[in-house]
């Protein structure tokens, strides 16, 4: 019986968090919906007593948010997939290549990894600024081609493939890039996607470096053209919600895709060993 | 029309040991050679020299009478068997097999009759869509046999391929890797550590030890005339007995053990030990001629001894005993089961005796 108690004491307490953590969210997609004004009412209401979508119209004829999502698509898209491809070469590279100094470079690296995003802000941002990219997608897509961290983890996944594998692969008569392409590549799939939607998402969320690279207006992404609407309309909170349901749609809909190995490809590390 | 030659092939790691120590020999067309010899010894090493996967240090490697020192291993046309199969996980049975056609450009048709005619050759034909996580140990080394059939290379390279199989499932993929080179006409180079393949399969057996090869000849002969102690102990299962003691020859030539326990008196069949008198020797003599009977046809050597234990297996009897504190062991045809502890008479074949330096450990022969 206690057993029992137990488990529904469990239950119910995971119930209740999830309730408090999802509620924000839920108020957000439903206030979007809302009429100007309906929101700030006391006491606050759930749902909206019509639904409208006045303020997903106003997003994307008079704020532009198109042009905004397309940068943010560009630039995310883009940046996951030549880091993964640049972090999966090297990362493959590292682990089961031989070549001098690797054990140096490698190592270089991995100490490099403790110095602070903050840190490297400016001298960045000066660099791109004298090649000419800031306003641009490349000021945002450089930077991102390639992570340590990427590199690392694909470094430890790579280690557990067999060096017979290659080898095998190599006497059947392929190439360094077909061993790299149908061999390496298929059987990374799992940290593949784990990284990926690592990197999406963070590039995606990414409000700080856009901000700094990005002074033209039109070159905006999402996260920095809510925020900027945040300046102007602050009043107007089902505007925001609507912006804001926008933003984090397309996270959502990558997460839930592809969750099975994300999960997968966190437990990897802790199995494995 | 496939040869392999191996010319004072050496290969140094970083250390200054080397791991094969110049090693030549020759593997015919149509051949089957076993490489053999306890682990380290340099017999992996030397077959991935031939697979190209090993750099050669130095010396020369022809496969018919080119020199392919640094031709890549896919321009080799050669086909190599793991120990682990190394199967591409993510590919069906039948993308494995056709995976090196398909990198060739073989045209479609082609890699699928080929794959059709391998996979029944080898009776996986009902596997070829599985992958291979879904296939047993022996179904898995099957596809990767079958991986090397339908490149219809010139060499085959085995490596330590049973190793992962049961003992059972060793024995009859044995016979079936010997049935296929039977089939194929292959010239084949098979690395294992196991003596009783390296005997059962092989045309000729290279035996290896510490990177350098002890004796290259057929079955029969390694285990019939070892060059020297270790080929002597490592062929044949149970291993041979080794006494050591001396030999001396004041008007008869005698083998006396260490500690003078045992004298022998070694006849005419083993006059040329004259030349050892006053040598240091080990005398070697293999469990099956060790006899419990006397028989008149043969020059025998008396031993009262007690045994310590007694194996009966049903066609034959194992004893075991100790000579000056060296184990001796014999295989005795006979259903007498005899008695521990008491004493027991054995017979040694004197004609069957080998002798080997103490100082080398080479073989001392007529």
């Amino acid at each position: 019986m206690s057993e029992r108690l137990k488990k529904i004491l469990v239950i119910l307490t995971a119930t209740i968090i999830a309730v408090m953590s999802l509620m924000p969210f839920v108020w957000m997609v439903f206030a979007s919906f809302m009429k100007s004004g309906e929101a700030n009412v006391y006491p606050p209401k759930l749902f909206p007593d019509e639904f409208v979508l006045t303020h997903y119209i106003t997003l994307f004829t008079r704020l532009n948010l198109t042009g905004y999502l397309i940068n943010s698509i560009v630039i995310s898209v883009g940046v996951t997939f030549i880091s993964l491809i640049i972090n999966s070469m090297s990362g493959y590279a590292f682990a089961k290549m031989a070549f001098s100094g690797k054990k140096q470079i490698f190592n270089s690296l991995l100490s490099a990894m403790v110095i602070p995003g903050q840190v490297t802000m400016l001298p960045v941002f000066l660099m791109l600024k004298y090649m000419g990219f800031i306003n641009t997608y490349w000021a945002i897509l450089i930077p991102g081609m390639a992570s340590i961290f990427g590199i690392f983890l694909i470094k430890q996944y790579a280690l557990s493939i067999p060096d017979s594998l290659i080898e095998a692969a190599r006497m059947d008569g392929g190439t360094e890039i077909q061993i790299y392409w149908k061999v390496i590549l298929p059987l990374c799939k799992p940290i593949l996607v784990t990284l990926g939607i690592f990197t999406f998402m963070g590039t995606w969320n990414d409000f700080l470096w856009p901000l700094i690279v990005m002074t033209d207006s039109s070159m905006y992404t999402l996260p920095v053209a809510l925020a900027n609407l945040m300046g102007e309309h602050t009043q107007d909170t089902e505007l925001m919600m609507a912006g804001s349901v926008i933003t984090i749609i397309p996270v959502i809909i990558v997460f839930l895709a592809l969750q099975k190995y994300y999960i997968k490809g966190i437990m990897l590390g802790s199995v494995k060993g | 029309m496939a040869s392999v030659k191996l010319v004072n092939i050496t290969k140094y790691y970083d250390s200054k040991k080397p791991a094969v120590d110049n090693a030549s020999f020759e593997i015919n067309d149509k051949e089957f050679v076993v490489l053999v010899g306890p682990s380290g010894c340099g017999k992996s090493t030397t077959l991935r020299m031939i697979a190209g996967l090993e750099e050669i240090s130095s010396g020369e490697l022809y496969i018919d009478d080119r020199i392919v020192n640094d031709v890549s291993p896919k321009d080799r046309d050669i086909a190599m068997v793991f120990q682990n199969y190394a199967l591409y996980p993510h590919m069906s049975v039948y993308e494995n097999m056709a995976f090196g056609l398909k990198l060739r450009k073989v045209d479609k048709n082609e890699i699928k009759k080929r794959v059709m005619d391998a996979a029944e050759i080898l009776g996986i034909v009902e596997y070829l869509n599985r992958k291979p996580k879904a296939l047993s140990g022996g179904q898995r080394q099957r596809v990767a046999v079958g991986r090397a059939i339908v490149r219809q290379p010139k060499v085959f390279l085995f490596d330590e391929p049973l190793s992962n199989l049961d003992a059972k499932l060793r024995v009859q993929m044995r016979t079936e890797i010997s049935k296929l080179h039977k089939r194929l006409q292959a010239t084949i180079v098979y690395v294992t550590h196991d003596q009783t393949e390296a005997m059962t399969m092989g045309d000729r057996i290279v035996v290896m030890k510490d990177a350098i090869i002890q004796q290259i000849d057929s079955p029969l002969n390694l285990y019939n005339f070892p060059n020297n102690i270790f080929v002597a102990g490592f062929i044949g299962s149970p291993a041979m007995n080794f006494i050591e003691g001396k030999i001396t020859d004041s008007g008869r030539l005698q083998f006396i053990t260490k500690n003078g326990s045992v004298t022998m008196n070694l006849g005419e069949p083993l006059s040329f030990l004259k030349k050892a008198a006053g040598k240091e020797v080990t005398l070697g003599i293999r469990p099956e001629d060790i006899l419990c009977n006397q028989t008149e046809s043969e020059i025998l050597q008396l031993l009262q001894v007690n045994l310590d234990v007694v194996e009966p297996m049903g066609n034959e009897i194992i004893v075991y005993t100790t000579i000056e504190n060296q184990p001796l062991i014999a295989r005795l045809n006979t259903q007498d089961l005899p008695e521990v502890g008491k004493p027991y008479n054995l017979y040694l074949r004197l004609n069957k005796l080998h002798f080997f330096e103490k100082a080398t450990g080479n073989a001392i022969r007529g």
